[in-house]
Formats: structure tokens, sequence, C-alpha cells
């Protein structure tokens, strides 16, 4: 049985209206609650916030096209540096500089992606793994960038309302760039390469788009970082880091964008709430992930969007929905 | 002109020859079949010509220019479209989408667009959900529309293969072993559906087979491989009489299987 057919295209109006609406909310937000709320809680949410930039842009790369990225951190860490450059050297804006430092991270994605993703098999996971380490090592010998012992003497700025702004943003960007024909192509490469080139589809081409519209948002993150407590540390963006992004993928569920936003929200306020444990946090999210893998291997909410366990009958797949990578 | 010529076409995989010395050629128009024993090499073929493989030794010619080294994305998109022996659906994607994936190549709205959809995104969509509904409604495949691609049953996902094949707008159409797992009456509806295909779609039709009833029903031509070499080629009338055909692949039983 057919269900009633959805409108192929919906007039974008109220999506705007909507997105416009939420913005507001989160400057009022940031007008008449932050100053009365514990400065601490708020950091906990900007933290929050910018852990959602960077796990969207890896649920679209790892979870939704199917490409094994190990090395997000060292994306952020583009972004991070870049914005930093940009802000000390020139008098632009700081979320201007912010900007740039995504499209510094976006390049870097170019260039770690463009001759990686012609190949299929493990070859991009190794790749990214170097190269967060590469970048690591890079910055930790420039003097330029502050060597090991970081940067220091940034402007804060990153606060809620830029934050969330952004995550805003890039929520929307990713959620209508999975919505369109782009991401039923994403999903067709995570579900069958061969197939989808006998259609005529430049299956690279598509990879190398999504993983440089993740690197992206990985850089904005890394940029807000730079501008939140007037230092960054290559310490900040190491391998581990990449890690716990990548459990927030897997545990939030593949082929999902809100999965992985709940997973991060909720790994990334965890460790604050419950500081006596913050010690272990890495072999928590070790024994985290081997039990979904064993309990429930496609995540918490695999293949689906938050808005479909409400819905009461049982949405069709779309082109965002579908199986574990 | 032929449409597609090989020409001395082989392959080895190390000591295996699994394709060699193939000439094969197909005027515009043609639906003709390849058969052979199991290993023959005609899976191979399909993959030399739609560029999974790159043939070692001969060429390959579409519409009279070497597509040799080209790609299967560029392959495809010069106008080669084809199924899978082992049917390669994009299971997490809905029925209407597994064909909508088809037309994005025609898509014209950028990136930017399509995130902030803009006018010539919304026209893109229309026109590729209207024009991928009336394809699945000619393959009667409408009403499953919004189900997931894994839901269908078996021989409504052979259609919906063919039916993704045919949303590229191919002019050479390679089906392999279609009837597959299929009874005869469901095999006999799929010759009628082939053959409807061509005249409605106007493509011409390659046709890797073992069901004889439904090669030997729809094919003008038929060429027979056994070991990646051609042991024979003709209308089906000579080809059921050939006696080395006999021997190497339909045995003495084919005049029952084929009455
Ligand atoms: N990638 C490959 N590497 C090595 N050998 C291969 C490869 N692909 C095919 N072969 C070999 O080539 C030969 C021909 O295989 P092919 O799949 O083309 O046969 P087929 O005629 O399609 O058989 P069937 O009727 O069983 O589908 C087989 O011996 C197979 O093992
Ligand atoms: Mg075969």
């Amino acid at each position: 049985m057919a269900g009633p057919a959805a409108p192929a295209v919906r007039s974008p109006l109220l999506g705007y209206a909507l997105f416009a609406a939420a913005i507001a909310v989160v400057w009022g937000i940031e007008a008449y609650a932050i100053p009365w709320t514990d400065p601490y809680f708020t950091g906990i949410v900007i933290r929050i916030g910018m852990s959602l930039l960077a796990v969207m842009g890896l649920a679209l790369v790892l979870g939704f096209t199917g490409q094994f990225s190990l090395g997000h951190a060292g994306f952020m860490a583009v972004g991070a540096y870049g914005t930093a450059m940009v802000v000390i050297h020139t008098g632009i804006h700081p979320m201007v500089g912010v900007f740039l430092g995504g499209l510094a991270a976006a390049f870097a994605g170019l260039l770690v992606g463009l001759p990686t993703l012609r190949l299929t098999g493990d070859y991009l996971a190794v790749v990214t793994l170097g190269f967060n380490g590469i970048i690591l090592v890079f910055i930790q010998n420039t003097p330029f960038l502050g060597g090991a012992a970081g940067l220091t003497g940034l402007p804060v700025v990153t606060n809620f309302g830029w934050t969330f702004t952004w995550v805003l943003l890039g929520a929307l960007f990713i959620r209508n760039l999975l919505n369109s024909s782009h991401g039923r192509v994403f999903a067709a490469v995570r579900d069958n390469e061969i197939a989808l080139r006998s259609l005529g589809v430049d299956t690279t081409r598509a990879k190398v788009i999504a993983f440089v519209v993740g690197a992206f948002w990985a850089g904005v993150a890394g940029g807000l970082l730079s501008l939140y407590r007037a230092s960054i540390f290559p310490s900040q963006f190491q391998f581990e880091r990449s890690i716990d992004i990548l459990a927030m993928v897997v545990l939030g569920g593949t082929g999902s964008l809100s999965g992985p936003l709940i997973a991060a929200a909720a790994l990334t306020a965890l460790p604050e709430l419950l500081r006596p444990i913050a010690d272990y946090r890495m072999i928590i999210y070790s024994l985290l992930l081997i039990v979904t893998m064993i309990v429930r291997p496609q995540g918490l909410l695999g293949g689906k969007e938050l808005i479909d366990l409400f819905r009461r009958r049982p949405a069709a797949p779309k082109a965002s929905g579908g199986k574990a990578a | 002109m032929s449409l597609l010529e090989l020409k001395k076409t082989g392959i080895r995989f190390g000591g295996l020859r699994a394709v060699c010395d193939l000439d094969l050629a197909l005027p515009q128009g043609a639906l003709h079949g390849l058969i052979g024993p199991n290993g023959a090499g005609k899976t191979t073929v399909f993959n030399l010509i739609t560029g999974i493989y790159a043939p070692t030794e001969g060429d390959i010619l579409f519409q009279g220019t070497s597509i040799v080294g080209a790609g299967p994305t560029r392959i495809a998109a010069a106008g080669i479209g084809r199924t899978f022996q082992n049917i390669r659906l994009f299971a997490g994607l809905s029925v209407l989408d597994n064909v909508k994936v088809a037309f994005h190549r025609h898509l014209h709205a950028t990136l930017f667009e399509s995130v902030l959809r803009a006018p010539r995104y919304l026209q893109d969509e229309a026109r590729a959900d209207a024009d991928a509904r009336q394809l699945l409604d000619t393959f009667g495949l409408l009403p499953m529309a919004e189900l997931g691609a894994d839901s269908l049953p078996y021989g409504l996902r052979r259609r919906l293969e063919i039916a993704r094949a045919l949303a590229t707008k191919p002019k050479l159409l390679l089906l392999d072993e279609p009837a597959a797992g299929m009874n005869p009456s469901e095999a006999e509806e799929l010759m009628h559906l082939i053959r409807w295909v061509r005249e409605t779609f106007g493509v011409t039709i390659l046709l890797i087979e073992h069901h004889m009833a439904v090669v030997m029903g729809i094919c003008e031509r038929i060429t027979v491989l056994d070991h990646g070499a051609r042991i024979a080629e003709g209308t089906p009338a000579e080809i059921r009489k050939d006696p080395v055909v006999i021997e190497a692949y339909l045995g003495a039983d084919v005049h029952q299987e084929t009455a």
C-alpha cells in the first residue's frame, strides 16, 4: 500500500522563518538568560555547541557517506589556528575569522581528500590518522603558531549566542544538503559505489564534497574554540579528540544527524557533570562503544531522526535514512 | 556503423584468460544474447564494456569511438546502462530515490543553491520527482515508491534495477541474468518486459541469460562463450542446432526446454 505521497518539494519559506525565529531565540537567551546563569554551566553549554559542530561534519562523512575518517580533530586544529592567525594579524571581525578558519579547514580537506577518496578501502582512515598527527607536529615546530606552548592573548569572543548561531547554520546546511539530490548520492555511495558509477555519477566527487563540507564545520568548531579561552594549544587537537568525535557519531547512529548530536551533547556534558570519572573518559568511551556494537550496532538512532520517533506511521526511508555504514 | 563493437577484446587475471579475442558487433536497435556455461566470462564482458575492468588486449568502440580507459562513470554518462547479476540496489534508499539518484547527473542546481533551497533547486527536484514517478509508473512500481528498496520482493527488485538503469537514458542497456531465480511464468513476463523496454525506450540490448526459453524467445542473434572465447554466433535457430554449442553448453535436452 502506498501512503499519501509527500509533496516533492516544499516551499522553503516556512523553513527560513523557523530558522530566523531560532536565531532570535538564541540571541534572546544570550541577552536575557546568560547574564543570570552560572558561568560554569554556560561554559558546558558552549562546549556542547562546539562538539555539535564537529560531530555534524563527521556524521555527514562517516554516518551518511560511509567514509571512515579518523582525523577530524586535525581539521579543528586547522580551523582554530587559521582563525587565530586571521584575528591576530588583521582587524577583521572575529566571526569572519571563524568563517575563514572554516574555509582553511575545508581547503585542507580538499588536499587530503582528493588523492585519497579516489581509492576505496581503508586508505582514508590511514591517511586522515596521519594527517591529524602531521598537523600537530607542524604546529608544535612552528614558532609563528606558538609551537608546543600554544598561542595566547587571543580575544575572547565565543559566547552562547555566536556558538549557537553557528550550530544552527551548520545544522541547517547539513540537513538541507542531506535532503537534496546530493544527500541521495551520499547514501548511494555508502550503499553501493559500483552501482552508483553505473548511473554516471562521479562517486569520487561526491565523497570529496561530503569530506570538504565535514572539514569546514570541524574548522568552524576549532575557530570558536580558539576564541573561547584566549588561548589554544596543540594538545587540544590530539588523536583522542578525533576518537571522541568518532565515538559520538557511532554511538548516536550512522545515517542519522540528530542521533550523533544527542550523543555529542551527552558525551560532552557527562564528563563535566561527573568530574570524578573524567580521568577514565577513554575507558568509558571504549566500553560504551563496545557495548553499543554488541547491543545496538546501528547506534542510538541508526538510520532515523529524532522526529521519526514521534510519527505514528513508521517513516519510509528517505535519502538520509538507511543502514549502518 | 555498429553502436557497440568489441575488437579482439581480452583480459587476463593473472594466468587466467577470462575473456580472449572476442569480436562482437551490435547494430543500433539490436537485441543480442550472450550465453555460455558458468564461468565462461559473460559478466566479465559486461565489466569490460562498462569500464570496471580495462581490457588487456583489443579495443572497445561505442558509437565509433574507443571507450577503453574511460572509467565506469564516463562510460555510463556516454550512454551505456546496466544491471548486475547480483542485484545492486541502494538498500538504504526508497524505491523512488533509487531512481532519482540516476537523474543526479542532469540536475543544474549548485551545492549552495541546493542548501539554500533556491528556485533552481526546487525546479530540479520537482522535475526529478515527476520523471522518476512516471518511470516507476510505467514499470508498475509506483505503488511501492515510498517503500525501502530492500523491502521489495525479488522479482520487483530486478524490475527496479532495470527502471533505474533506464533513468540514465542509455542508448545501450546491458542486462546480466535478469531472469535468474524466476519461475517460468515470471520469466515469461520478463521476456515481454524486455521486448517492451526495447520498443518504448528505443534502446539496444545485450542480454546475458541462462533461461534458454527467454534468450531463444526474444534475441535476434546470440553469441556463445566458453572459457572466455566465442564458440558460436548466429540466430537462435542456428545456435540451437550448432553441435559445438550443444556439446559445450546446451546439452541434449535443449529442445525440451525451449519447446
Ligand atoms: N576480478 C577477477 N579476478 C580474478 N578472476 C576473475 C575476476 N572476475 C572474474 N574472474 C574469473 O573469470 C572467469 C569468468 O567469470 P565471469 O563472472 O565472467 O563468468 P560468467 O560467465 O558470468 O559466469 P556465471 O554464469 O556463473 O555468471 C571465472 O573463472 C572467474 O573466476
Ligand atoms: Mg556472470
